[in-house]
């Protein structure tokens, strides 16, 4: 197969990651200009973070004045659904070699879902085919992020209430990852966990001390609640 | 928080070493079952946590009593659980927050 229709199938198969990409690409773009930030840090995140939740997390990090350690253990758990995602794709990656190291670093849950289902049996094609759909994935979240920061910036006053929109992600990833393991023993962990802390604890220590517990809770309650 | 790049820097490793991970760990055996069922349980857990301590500014007892941010993760969630479009559900959500802290006011 020639490179041309390589890129004609990678084209084909990420215009719903397209469809989905941009919209919120600029979104992130535009919050992440009207919290303060130049244009370029925004693009520079889609470019090296290149993760929706972690990069509003980083937004959100300024603006709430988390303290980095308890940031950087928030970042890795938010993460770990990444590792859960490349447990499935060791043996689809384990013949890619050049491409690899950035065909890991391009694993998205969208990218993620396009990589699982599509079927190319030659393996050299294949390699290509792989690296085309996760460069224009990420092609579209760059150029998204880039729109996005440029009509933030033309919007001189911030605009209040826009940052609620970081709020709005959150509940949208919570609402996908509960309905994914279909049981809301999580939500009421992370429920009971917040206001016991914030009934007992200084407000800075209730995050931290909310994910230990409930991470014990889970591992405990685990085997009987999650259908994994 | 220090300074913005460093913030950035820190977080690209992270989110990279997350994706790095099993391919490092488990390139030659396979994973345990503990593993496999923390990986699917945490995210709920930590994107819950990260909902309500986003939310943690609110004063639940003077006027508007938080009802703006109740109301839109109310709306993001009924949106969400409806069309599945993540960016309808959260300029839906974020439209009804800043019309209602307006209205409020």
């Amino acid at each position: 197969m020639e490179n041309r229709s390589v890129f004609q199938q990678a084209a084909r198969h990420t215009l719903p990651v397209l469809m989905g990409y941009i919209p919120l690409g600029i979104t992130f773009g535009f919050v992440a200009v009207q919290a303060g930030h130049p244009w370029w840090y925004a693009v520079t995140m889609s470019t090296f973070v290149y993760s929706g939740a972690t990069q509003f997390f980083i937004l959100g990090l300024s603006a709430t004045g988390m303290s980095l350690a308890t940031a950087i253990v928030m970042a890795c758990l938010l993460n770990l659904r990444h590792s859960f995602y490349g447990l499935s794709l060791l043996t689809r990656f384990s013949a890619t070699r050049w491409a690899k190291p950035y065909l890991i670093f391009a694993i998205t849950d969208e990218t993620f879902a396009l990589l699982m289902t599509i079927e190319e049996p030659d393996p050299c094609t294949r390699t290509r085919l792989y690296v085309a759909i996760s460069f224009f994935d990420q092609l579209y979240w760059v150029a998204g992020t880039l729109i996005g920061a440029l009509l933030g910036t033309a919007v001189p006053a911030s605009i209040t209430g826009i940052e609620f929109s970081l709020t709005a992600l959150f509940v949208v990833l919570a609402v996908e990852s509960t309905e994914k393991i279909r049981s809301l023993v999580p939500l009421a962990v992370a429920l009971a966990t917040t206001v016991l802390g914030h009934l007992l604890l200084p407000s800075s220590a209730v995050l931290p001390v909310s994910i230990a517990l409930g991470t014990g809770m889970l591992l405990f309650l685990g085997r009987h609640t999650v259908h994994a | 928080m220090p300074d913005s790049l460093v913030v950035l820097a820190v977080m690209a490793g992270i989110t990279f070493a997350s994706r790095l991970l099993p391919f490092l760990l488990f390139s030659r055996t396979r994973p345990p079952r503990w593993v496999v069922t923390v990986e699917t349980a945490l995210p709920p857990l930590v994107l819950w946590l990260l909902v309500f301590y986003s939310l943690d500014g609110i004063a639940w007892r003077t006027p508007p009593y938080g009802i703006p941010a109740l109301a839109g993760v109310g709306i993001v969630i009924l949106v969400h659980r409806w069309k599945q479009s993540a960016l309808l559900s959260i300029v839906s959500g974020t439209a009804a927050y800043m019309v209602l802290t307006r209205l409020l006011a």
